[in-house]
């Protein structure tokens, strides 16, 4: 258990004194250099916020949409031939539970989750690349827009 | 590498006199503008006698940083740049000397100082500045015209290497080449960039271009334009590339009902255009080279992020710059669900 005021309402209260009384108080030629600091702060106090919540979220929705990708048809009349390199007698790549939510063994550090985004965004951005959506171009479009205004929040936009 | 030499009045004053065959000249007031890893710019007062030039010059020393970090056109091949387009009548600031590299161990060039500000944010809100903002944004638009007007090949700009490729193709595998690299994978950039090679127009004409014409990167002073300035990433492009670059909405500084450039309407911008080239700006396709620009914009957004994370430049400014990008990606999607 951490002491308080924690890390992002620590963070945000300072940026205020830094706006409110300090940044005022700055020679011209340092004030834009303040501005960024304050700017600096208020990025990391949404991230703190934040938490590690949503990465977790994302983590999941990555997974099974690769899985979509992947291992399930875009129409159910068969148009795949024999020989067809997407093969449904192929394992699934991780144990999916049965209430949808992805299982791991205990809680992953900030920076294991970060790695395990980074594995699955490139596998992503390589299937984008080379055109490999297999027909799921609209769920893997909900899944950008979606990541992309949670991102745009945290950074500041 | 060798250690660059300090930049004195005394060597700026020497250089002068030789280059002019002066009798005498004293300069004073240097003044660091600005400077950051790329380039500096130096200003002075030069007080001349005799020559042809005898009097106050008011001048800008231009050099590479000492670090030496190539991004862009080094000063030689710049000073090229603006001597060709001040010879074409482009409101740029007159080029004067290419500097002698033994000097200050860098590459510089003087050029005279313009008066105004180039401040962005000030020029988008302080409507005292740059006078009559439809003359502005009209000539802002003929500027551009004149210097769409120098064509491949220029044998003073042989530096730039003539694209056998459309420039939308080129600009689209530089991304990709550069996010290869990268160290974070970028999907919704791939996404748009599927966008921008799928619907790929015809290019239009191959004409020299500034590639970084925007609002901070001219000045005005309260009756209008004085100057066009840093041409160090100019290259023969398709000059709609110019074109989105300046009405794109990433770059209006939060006018972002004034169009062109955050400073006025974009009828105007292109009338300027249109009539300083007799030519027709293709308005169909103006569309598809913002979103290229707002591409073009997060790319260099993260290589200047990168410079910082790396090691390279440690700095708070380009930190943050790689935090515009998540708003750019959202930006760009936006414009092209529209389609």
């Amino acid at each position: 258990m951490r002491e308080q005021p924690q890390a992002d309402e620590l963070l945000r209260y300072a940026r205020e004194v830094l706006r409110q009384e300090i940044i005022p108080a700055l020679p011209k030629e340092h004030r834009l250099t303040g501005f960024m600091i304050a700017n600096a702060m208020g990025i990391a106090t949404r991230q703190l916020q934040n938490g590690d919540e949503h990465d977790y979220m994302e983590l999941n929705d990555l997974t099974k949409l690769m899985y979509s990708i992947a291992y399930e048809s875009a129409s159910l009349a068969s148009t795949k031939v024999a020989g067809d390199p997407i093969a449904k007698t192929e394992p699934a790549p991780l144990a999916i539970g049965s209430t949808n939510t992805l299982l791991y063994d205990g809680v992953l550090s900030h920076t294991e989750l970060q790695e395990k985004l980074t594995v699955l965004n490139r596998q992503l951005a390589q299937l984008i690349r080379n055109r490999d959506l297999n027909g799921k171009k609209d769920l893997v479009l909900q899944h950008l827009e979606h990541i992309s205004a949670f991102r745009a929040t945290e950074s500041g936009g | 590498m060798s250690t660059p030499s300090k930049i004195t009045p005394e060597a700026i004053a020497d250089f002068i006199k030789q280059k002019t065959d002066a009798t005498s000249v004293i300069v004073d007031n240097l003044k660091l503008l600005s400077g950051g890893a790329i380039q500096q710019n130096w200003a002075f007062d030069a007080h001349i006698e005799g020559s042809d030039m005898p009097g106050l010059l008011a001048g800008v020393l231009r050099a590479d940083a000492p670090s030496g970090v190539a991004v862009s056109h080094g000063r030689d091949n710049e000073f090229a740049l603006f001597k060709l387009m001040f010879d074409a009548d482009v409101r740029v600031p007159e080029p004067l000397w290419i500097g002698d590299k033994a000097l200050f161990n860098v590459a510089f060039f003087i050029m005279r100082r313009v008066k105004g500000t180039a401040a962005a944010h000030r020029i988008v809100k302080d409507k005292s500045l740059a006078g009559d903002r439809r003359k502005l944004a009209q000539t802002l638009g003929s500027e551009l015209a004149k210097i769409h007007a120098i064509r491949p090949p220029q044998p003073t700009l042989s530096f730039l290497g003539v694209p056998d490729q459309p420039s939308a193709s080129v600009l689209i595998a530089r991304a990709r080449t550069f996010l290869d690299e990268h160290s974070m994978p970028y999907p919704t950039l791939e996404w748009v960039l599927c966008w921008l090679e799928d619907n790929m127009p015809v290019q239009t004409q191959l004409t020299l271009c500034h590639r970084d014409y925007r609002t901070g990167n001219y000045m005005v002073d309260a009756q209008g334009l004085t100057g066009i300035l840093d041409l160090e990433f100019a290259d023969w492009s398709d000059p709609l590339e110019d074109i989105g670059w300046f009405c794109a909405k990433c770059w209006r500084f939060g006018n972002d009902e004034a169009e062109a450039g955050g400073i006025g309407a974009r009828e105007d911008f292109y009338a300027g255009y249109e009539q300083a080239s007799n030519t027709k700006i293709a308005k169909e396709l103006v569309h598809y080279w913002e979103v290229m620009a707002h591409m073009n914009w997060a790319i260099i957004a993260l290589q200047q992020g990168a410079r910082h994370t790396s090691g390279e430049e440690l700095s708070l400014e380009l930190a943050l710059t790689a935090h515009m990008v998540p708003k750019l990606e959202v930006n760009m999607l936006e414009m092209i669900r529209k389609v």
